[in-house]
Order: structure tokens, then sequence, then C-alpha cells
């Protein structure tokens, strides 16, 4: 049952018209690759033992001021055209339920809240700066650890959520890591290597053991679909590098830990497994183990 | 700047309930004025072997204040319905995203819609509890069976004065019983 209705969720008629620009290119294997000094790119490798399900990452990055100010133009401008249409929504809705109560009838409509610019709901598709990497598209081939090279915009990032990397799923904000994750830089000109993301389903226990902790949440956490964990492992002195990928130009990562946020388009939520040295959990409190403070996060 | 999109009811279900806006700065009611279900642990064997369906939330030394700040914050993780969850998309980062929400269409047919009348409710359950119990999980808390009447109770479709209840329920004194661990 679950898996026909799972079926009939992944081949939903779709008519999605994106604006966006892509900012993310995966380069693929056989391609030379080149540096542009206006781009950043990101390295990393995908551990993924037999019988492990395949998660791809899903990575934030966030807005530029400029690009906030082209949002907040463009909401206030939504919210100036939609507002007269939701007052008078809501006047007819209340009229409705006065005139049913006067009557003596029971009233089961919708009374939506007073409307107001800060509830405002707004989708902006200008700019998509959540994306997944499509992990069909590796850089290099290797028995359970592929590796990934993307070309993306400069900028500040967070590695927002996981989805299932299986090709017959719409890519999806599956799980998003609302309850702690990392984030790092991004240099133009620069290959930041991110070291190893790690993802497996979590209901069941992971035989991947830097997500112990995070899986094994049993039969009863699984929805339609399992929910997901995953991770990072910071780059060590003797990763491999592929051929082709030019040395020079590859740094490290700096990760940072980062705090809770919301995102209400979420299918499930979860946080990613602790980095040690990075990041850390201790009940309600997601740390950041490099300052021993408290990670920050976002509304 | 619109989006036409339309999509089976099978996702409406996937949704779950409407996932109001919760406010964490409200006060919380006082815990006095709370009625509580009646919360004896269950011998009922029906009762405990479905405990991973129908559960409350309990933490030791957990104070009120401190469970209705949990409950308010975790139930922002609700999902919320019809919303379109497909990538890429935008995220301003420094606010709440909007959602982009679907219209449902009933174009399965008798037979689909005949399935999802037969699932969707333990559908819907369980995509509004996961957010929740991960949330609450990773701040110690843990679930106790209770029998699906007095679940019902606590959970009042996630209305926001259950955020209270279940923030009472959650700081009284441990229950004789096993937990749920399913």
């Amino acid at each position: 049952m679950r898996l026909l209705l799972a079926l009939l969720l992944v081949f939903a008629p779709f008519a999605v018209a994106a604006r966006a620009p892509d900012e993310m290119v995966e380069i693929e294997a056989g391609t030379a690759v080149t540096v542009r000094p206006d781009r950043a790119y990101i390295l990393f490798r995908r551990v993924r033992p037999e019988g492990v399900l395949s998660v791809e990452p899903i990575f934030m990055r966030i807005p530029s001021a400029a690009e906030m100010a082209r949002y907040t133009a463009a909401r206030r401008q939504a919210w100036a055209k939609a507002e007269p249409g939701l007052l008078r929504h809501r006047a007819a809705q209340l009229r409705r339920k006065a005139e049913a109560e006067a009557a003596g009838r029971p009233y089961n409509g919708e009374i939506p809240p007073e409307p107001s610019f800060e509830t405002f709901e707004f989708v902006w598709d200008e700019v998509a700066n959540v994306r997944r990497v499509d992990t069909d598209r590796a850089f290099a081939r290797a028995p359970g650890e592929n590796t990934y090279l993307v070309e993306i915009l400069p900028g500040d990032f967070v590695l927002y959520g996981a989805s299932y990397g299986s090709a017959a799923v719409k890519p999806s904000l599956f799980a998003c890591m609302c309850l702690g994750t990392v984030g790092f830089q991004a240099p133009a000109g620069v290959i930041t290597d991110l070291g190893y993301f790690m993802g497996d389903r979590a209901d069941k226990l992971s035989k991947i053991p830097e997500l112990k902790d995070e899986t094994g949440l049993g039969s009863g956490s699984v929805a339609i679909h399992a929910p997901l964990a995953a991770t990072v492992r910071p780059v060590r002195s003797d990763s491999p590098l592929p051929a082709g990928i030019p040395a020079s130009s590859v740094r490290p990562a700096r990760y940072r830990a980062v705090g809770r946020f919301v995102d209400p388009r979420a299918i499930t939520i979860a946080r990613l497994a602790a980095v040690p040295g990075i990041l850390a959990y201790e009940g309600r409190r997601v740390i950041d183990v490099q300052m021993g403070t408290d990670a920050k996060g976002s509304h | 700047m619109h989006r036409t999109i339309v999509i089976a009811a099978a996702l409406a279900a996937l949704s779950g309930n409407a996932a109001p806006a919760f406010a964490q700065s409200e006060a919380p009611p006082d815990p006095a004025t709370i009625e509580l279900p009646d919360l004896t642990p269950s011998r009922d064997p029906d009762v405990i072997a479905n405990g991973g369906k129908h559960y409350y939330f309990h933490k030791a030394g957990v104070s009120y204040a401190e469970a209705y700040e949990d409950f308010s914050e975790c139930y922002r993780y609700l999902p919320v319905p019809y919303a379109d969850r497909s990538l890429p998309m935008f995220a301003p980062w420094s606010e709440r995203p909007g959602v982009e929400r679907f219209q449902p269409a009933n174009n399965y047919g008798l037979v689909g819609m005949g399935i999802m009348a037969l699932i969707g409710g333990g559908i819907e359950r369980r995509a509004s509890q996961a957010p929740v119990r991960r949330c609450l999980e990773t701040r110690g808390y843990v679930r106790y069976p209770v029998a699906e009447k007095i679940w019902r109770q606590l959970i009042d479709d996630y209305s926001v004065r259950s955020i209270a209840v279940q923030a009472k329920a959650a700081s009284l004194p441990a229950p004789d019983a096993q937990p749920v661990t399913q």
C-alpha cells in the first residue's frame, strides 16, 4: 500500500515553470576542469557502502544582500496586489459565519487569520539557492565512494538537507537538517574540499559508524518515505584527489556549526550527525564546538 | 512569479493537518487551567502494542514552562498542507520561507480514492507525528503508550491549546510504564 501511494506521489503530474537559473552544475567524468575566477567549486566524496540507500546532499547558498533586496521588493509588490483580495475574502467568511450563527446554523467554514505583510506567504522563483547535487553525475567513480565536483556561485553555504538519490524520485526537500547542521564558505576561483558526505535511511540502524546516533529510529518514524540521516567527515591529508582536478586550486572546507532553522517545505526533519570538533549536541542545545557556544541558526 | 502546479490528492495526505503558525514568545497558560485526560498507564496489551501509533511525550525533571517552550518550537515543524516541496527552491535564510500550495485534484479515480480513504489517515498521522517526535526526542523526551481516544484528546488536531496540554502531561511525574521504543 505504501509503495503504491509513494508511486502515486512520485508520478503525480507537475507543471513547474521555474525561472531561476541553475546555479549548481555537476562536472561529470571525462570533462576537463577549468577553474573560472567568477565561480566557486565544491568537491566531496560520497561514502556509500553496499546496501546503503543513495542519499544526496542539499545545499543552500545564503542569499546576497542584493538578492534579499530584490526579494523584499518583490514580496512588498505581491503583498500590495494581494492584500485587498485577502481582506475581502476574510470579510466574506466572517459575514457567512455571522449569518449562519444568526440563523442558528453551525458554521464550518474557514476563517483566515487577519492578513498582514509579516505572515503573507510569498514564493519567489527568480533565484533558486537551494539545490541538491545529482549523484548520478559523478566526476570520478569508485566502489562505495564516488567523487563529485560541482560548479557553484561563490558564497556562504549551509548543508541544508538531504534527498533520496534515486532517479525515480522527484527531487524534493525530503529532509531538512533543521535541527542542526554545518556551513562553509566557498570563495571564487577555489575548489572547496568538503571531504566526505554520508547519508542513509534513519529508521534502521546504519552501517555507517558516523550515523549510528541518528539512525535506528524504528518503523514508527516512517510516513511514506523513510526519514534520512546524514553527516560529513572533513577532508584528511590522505584523502584521495581524482586525476583531472587541479590540486593547486583545492582548499579544505572550514566548517562551522549551524543551529536550528525552519523550512515549512520539508517532508521530514533531521539533524546532521555530530561532527567531531565542529558540531555537537547536548539536549536541546546545538553546540559550535570551535567557539564553545550555542550554534547560530536562523528564524 | 507564479507557477501552476497540479498534484494528486496523495500529497495532501502526506501533508497532514493544517499547521498553524506558533508564536514562540506567547506566555504559556496557567497549567492549573489545563485539563488532562486520564494518563494512568494502561495494561491493555492492545494499547501497549499500538504504542508506536498513540503515545504521549514525557521528560523526567522537565518543568511545565520548559516543556511548553519545547512543544512550541517543535510544533513549528508540523507539515504544511499541500506544500510544494520540489527542488530547486529559494530560501531567504534570514526569514521563514514562503510556501507554495497545491490545489488538490482527485484524479486517481474511484480506486485511488478508495485507497486514500483506507490508508490516508495513518499516513496523515505519521506525517504529523514524525517531525514533532524527531524534534522532541533530540531534547530528551520519551514516549509512553496511551489509548487512541486519549491520544486524540492530547493532540486535538495539533491545536494551539494542545501545546499546553502536552506540556503539562510531559512534566508530570514519570509513569509506571515502559516507554515506546518502536
